[in-house]
């Protein structure tokens, strides 16, 4: 006999999931709930003849009969628990035809029976089950925390996202060619856009300090002020004999009238060098 | 079905659960390690060209998971030291988008000069910025960010917001 995804074998008094292939030897109670239920499917049964006792045993308590009832309802499962009805102050009925079609059965009788065998009507299942309107809350809660768990885990990846890198523009970039045919460039980087005279003019005198080399190890010149203009930093990078060369330079100038460099530092620092 | 629509449930359930905890776990610790060591040459400018100081500077620079440390370390062309400014804090994140190292220097520890005026220019300098901020905000924010990478020959140029400082540096890891 197929009760939803279920086979009951009244003979060895066991249900049997076809699914999962659980088997469930039915107590005493559950085994004799069902088969009342069946043999009178369609119809109300009342608590009391569910229960009824007979000479090898005692009768059921009504707490029995509703406790047989919610364990064949859950081994049945959500999408099939309600073939079992509870009529309200009568009892209890099996409706065959009121469960969801079975998920899986025989090709042979599927088509016969209108049972699920493709995946549309497996889909349709499923939604009969999610749409359905047992287990409202259960669902309903159920739904909220998938939607609360995607919307954190899209916010979290939408913030970690790798954006197009949005490097700081210098403020100044030109280069210079030496006697040499060499180029050298000169990127300047300023905090704003405002008052930048005096790193316009540092880098000014850098490249015409650079021009009266013939040629030079440097192939970029770094410069930018500190905030508050008190100190002028310089990186030189480039090569000297296939090796690799970063240079820095900082000048610290507290006074009011800043010079920062010189010719006497030109010489001293040898840029051409 | 139902059991399957279940265990769906579950597994999707438990799949966004483990991707959020993922997520925010690389948030809150960031996997990005910097260390470099920049080397500078130090030139204190003044009127009487023979008082002109002449210094050099090594920092570290260490960011591991939340941890960050940043030391100056002062030296006399002679090689004696002439002051170490020590700095701790913490590694904030890598700003993707900017593509920065932000750090929080929370404490500093000074050594090695007996008075203001004995410190390199330099140095005096990045003690007053750095006690101004800490005694203000109880902080001192910097953030890095490279703007030439070449890890094939383990140097980037590297710019110090918000002093605004350039500066090439030797990539050690």
């Amino acid at each position: 006999m197929q009760l939803g995804d279920c086979r009951f074998d009244r003979h060895a008094g066991v249900l049997t999931n076809e699914l999962t292939g659980e088997a469930w030897h039915l107590p005493r109670a559950e085994l004799q709930v069902l088969s009342l239920l069946l043999a009178n499917s369609d119809k109300v049964v009342a608590k009391r003849v569910l229960g009824a006792g007979d000479d090898e045993h005692p009768p059921l308590s009504d707490s029995s009969v509703a406790r047989a009832v919610f364990m064949l309802r859950s081994f049945l499962g959500p999408l099939h628990e309600h073939m079992i009805e509870t009529v309200k102050g009568k009892g209890y009925r099996l409706r065959l035809d009121s469960g969801v079609p079975s998920s899986v059965h025989p090709a042979d009788n599927a088509l016969a029976s209108g049972e699920p065998h493709g995946l549309g009507e497996r889909i349709e299942a499923v939604l009969a089950w999610l749409f359905g309107k047992r287990h409202r809350w259960i669902k309903a809660w159920i739904g909220l925390i998938v939607m609360l768990l995607g919307a954190l885990v899209s916010l979290q990846l939408f913030s970690s996202v790798s954006f197009e890198r949005q490097p700081t523009e210098p403020y100044l970039r030109h280069s210079i060619t030496l006697e040499s045919g060499q180029k050298v460039m000169f990127i300047s980087y300023a905090k704003s856009k405002t008052n930048n005279t005096s790193l316009l003019r540092l880098s000014e005198k850098m490249s015409q300090a650079f021009k009266r080399c013939e040629s030079s190890p440097w192939k970029e010149v770094y410069m930018s002020l500190s905030h508050d203009k008190q100190v002028f930093n310089i990186t030189m990078r480039g090569e000297k004999l296939g090796q690799s060369l970063v240079r820095n330079l900082k000048l610290t100038d507290y006074r009011q009238q800043k010079v920062f460099i010189s010719e006497a530092w030109f010489k001293e620092v040898s840029l051409c060098e | 079905m139902n059991r399957k629509v279940l265990w769906a449930i579950n597994i999707i359930v438990l799949g966004l659960l483990a991707i959020s905890i993922t997520i925010s776990y690389r948030y809150l610790n960031p996997s990005e390690t910097l260390m470099l060591s920049c080397s500078s040459e130090l030139f204190d400018r003044r009127d009487n060209a023979e008082a002109e100081g002449r210094h050099y500077l090594l920092v570290d620079i260490m960011a591991k998971k939340q941890q960050a440390q940043i030391n100056y370390r002062y030296f006399n062309l002679d090689g004696t030291s002439a002051g170490i400014i020590r700095m701790q804090g913490k590694y904030l994140e890598f700003d993707e988008a900017n593509g920065r190292y932000n750090f929080s220097v929370q404490t500093k520890e000074e050594s090695g000069a007996e008075s203001t005026d004995a410190m390199p220019r330099h140095m005096q300098y990045l003690s007053y910025i750095s006690s101004f901020n800490l005694d203000s905000k109880g902080m001192h924010n910097l953030s890095i960010e490279p703007l030439e990478l070449d890890p094939h020959r383990d140097y980037a140029v590297v710019l110090f917001q918000p002093s605004n400082t350039v500066c090439g540096c030797r990539i050690v890891q």
